[in-house]
């Protein structure tokens, strides 16, 4: 028998949207205390909910299923990292000097965020463009 | 791969989910399976060819593009 690579239980994909939930709460009263949007707090939320989300297992996990996983997860890691070096580019290091400055980047939360973000959403697309028009 | 688990599935009288069920694995899975868009692992095929109550090489067949 084949052992499952992904370790949370189904149970915790729950516990990974009340975190994201949280993440959300936290984002606006920060704003509501502070009067600013600190996109980190969001990316935190999102990044630790969308782990549990993301790597629970499925209602019935199998060959398939862990498959399209690995595909999306591949996916999204490759887009994730080209939007960040576009975006640290375009917005954080247009006037870059290399004498003089050191390169900036989105932080590793919000990365991770965009990541997951687009290996669950690819996921559930991926699963439904396979079964489309074959259902019973 | 082409394969003929529609029709033997259909012979044995037996749904999607049944099927699913006895093999363990989701229903979309056989569904991926039987419309060509899933290739599954040998032990699965085995699995299904057994519940099916025929053969692997009636069940599966290799198709040209599979050479390529």
């Amino acid at each position: 028998m084949k052992e499952n690579p992904f370790p949370y239980s189904h149970w915790t994909k729950f516990l990974g949207l009340l975190i994201m939930a949280a993440g959300v709460f936290s984002f606006f009263q920060q704003h509501h205390k502070k009067g600013v949007f600190d996109l980190n707090e969001l990316a935190i939320g999102f990044s630790w909910g969308l782990v549990f989300v993301f790597f629970s297992k499925e209602k019935t996990d199998d060959e398939m299923i862990q498959g399209l996983k690995f595909k999306a997860l591949a996916r999204a890691i490759i887009v994730a990292f080209f939007i960040t070096h576009l975006y640290n580019y375009l917005f954080l290091n247009w006037h870059f000097d290399r004498g003089h400055d050191t390169i900036l980047s989105i932080s590793a939360y919000q990365f991770m965020a965009l990541t997951l973000i687009l290996a669950t959403g690819s996921f559930y697309y991926l699963k439904h463009q396979l079964t489309l028009n074959e259902e019973q | 791969m082409r394969n003929l688990i529609k029709v033997e599935r259909a012979r044995s009288n037996m749904t999607q989910a049944e099927l699913a069920e006895k093999v363990k694995v989701a229903r979309q899975t056989i569904i991926a399976i039987e419309g060509g868009k899933f290739v599954p692992s040998t032990v699965l095929a085995f699995k299904i060819a057994k519940v099916l109550n025929c053969t692997m090489d009636l069940l599966f067949e290799l198709e040209d593009k599979d050479w390529e």
